[in-house]
């Protein structure tokens, strides 16, 4: 192993710089009690909020880079390689978070508005492990708000034909917000909902739905959308 | 004056020109690159976090994750990433027993963790979350699916790398060689403490 071995010497200085065994093991053990620390919530031992998880998550990052990976004793050619990578996928993610936002787990919780979807398909029943079901806020309670006839779930045709021009929460989009009081079609009486859902609005997207889903689901998706707050 | 003597000592690689090995300058430039991909799957995964309970679309995070089968794989991920520095400072000191010893037992516990992946995978898709079901679905299994498969990878490498001891080439197993194939399984363990952190515990915070 001599020829490649005083390769590998030639230009890392591994001889000079290399780390003790201690120095691994002790970062073994911080890297150890810096786990438990973290799973205490995963086991409700105590909370931790994001902001001391993603902390110790970047303690254990860089105790693995620079230390079991030597980039701290290492040429500085490295650093420079990998540093600025890591910062400009940092910087990356963290533009994202600030474009898109992400659903903290306390905005997830106060989230009270209409379960409403884009699928077509009703959500996959799931048995809930027992006892996180109560930490968890209940992702069928909002189902309950839709106004179904005992037939036919307005709510479910609303999801598959209407949220495309009236959006996810019927609050408008290419069609007009169905939730306030202002009606652009009739007054906002049961009555009026079902003649413009079953009549259509002439030169718009509104298309005469009857043809389409029949007089149950017309009825049902009326009463539905009577039901969201602008009706009268 | 180091460059001197590289130039004296390499006789079938081409001289280094910053100074350093080649195969290890261009494996951290490989790791850069392996970073912004990680980025791009954990900016997506979080951009569309808890979105699907705008949309009632489950299955949840919380309604799948199982906080042990989490907890002993990650502390078996932590323990790989020390036996694998055990394994580099082992060929350091020439001692081959040792190097075949930790070398397999990274291994073992890099396979171990794939196989928890595997359960957890099967579990999660018998509970109804699909690939293509929901957002959580779609970006979970890309995010945690792509650090399986570097695992994976890195578990065929280093059992490349044990059973080449073995053989008559047991000379190509070099500190340099041994230390590259630590460098990538410390970097996904590195991804896995990201992974853990953003994917897992945030789920059980307040």
């Amino acid at each position: 192993m001599s020829g490649h071995d005083s390769h590998a010497h030639a230009g890392g200085h591994d001889e000079h710089k290399h780390t003790s065994m201690q120095t691994y093991l002790g970062v073994a053990a911080v890297l150890t009690v810096l786990t438990i620390i973290e799973i205490g919530p995963l086991f409700e031992w105590y909370n931790l909020g994001p902001v001391p998880l993603i902390v110790l998550s970047i303690v254990k990052f860089a105790l693995v880079v620079f230390v079991f990976m030597h980039l701290g004793p290492d040429e500085p050619i490295y650093k420079k390689i990998f540093i600025p990578s890591l910062l400009l996928a940092g910087l990356m993610v963290t533009v994202m978070m600030l474009l898109f936002g992400t659903m903290t787990r306390s905005e997830q919780l106060a989230y009270k508005g209409p379960v409403l979807g884009y699928v077509a398909a009703p959500p996959p029943k799931v048995e809930t492990p027992e006892g996180e079901a109560g930490s968890h806020g209940e992702p069928g309670a909002g189902g309950e708000q839709v106004a179904a006839a005992p037939a036919v779930d307005g709510g479910e045709v609303f999801k598959t034909n209407c949220v495309a021009c009236h959006g996810p929460e019927a609050k408008g989009g290419v069609g007009p917000n169905l939730t306030d009081a202002e009606w652009k079609n009739g007054s906002g009486t049961l009555a009026d909902i079902e003649a413009t859902i079953n009549n259509g609005v002439a030169g718009t997207a509104m298309i005469s739905w009857t043809p389409l889903l029949g007089a149950d689901k017309v009825k049902a998706v009326s009463q539905y959308v009577h039901s969201l707050g602008g009706g009268k | 004056m180091s460059s001197d003597h590289s130039n004296v000592s390499v006789h079938e690689h081409p001289p280094p020109s910053f100074g350093v090995p080649n195969l290890k300058l261009a494996f951290w430039l490989f790791l850069a690159s392996d970073c912004m991909l990680f980025g791009s799957l954990i900016a997506t995964y979080l951009s569309y976090r808890g979105k699907d309970q705008l949309f009632g679309n489950g299955p949840y995070p919380l309604d799948l994750f199982s906080v042990e089968v989490t907890t002993i794989s990650t502390f078996d991920l932590l323990m790989s990433s020390v036996t694998m520095v055990l394994a580099v400072a082992a060929i350091q000191r020439g001692n081959m027993f040792q190097t075949r010893l930790w070398l397999g037992l990274t291994a073992l516990l890099g396979a171990i963790f794939v196989g928890f992946q595997g359960y957890e995978f099967t579990h999660f898709y018998l509970e109804g979350l699909k690939l293509q079901g929901n957002l959580f679905g779609s970006t979970f299994y890309v995010l945690t699916g792509f650090h399986g498969t570097h695992v994976t990878l890195g578990v065929v490498w280093l059992l490349l790398v044990l059973a080449t001891t073995f053989t008559k080439h047991k000379g190509m197993v070099t500190h340099l060689n041994v230390e590259v194939a630590g460098l990538y399984w410390h970097f996904v363990d590195i991804v896995w403490i990201v992974i853990f952190t953003l994917v897992y515990l945030m789920e059980y915070t307040v």
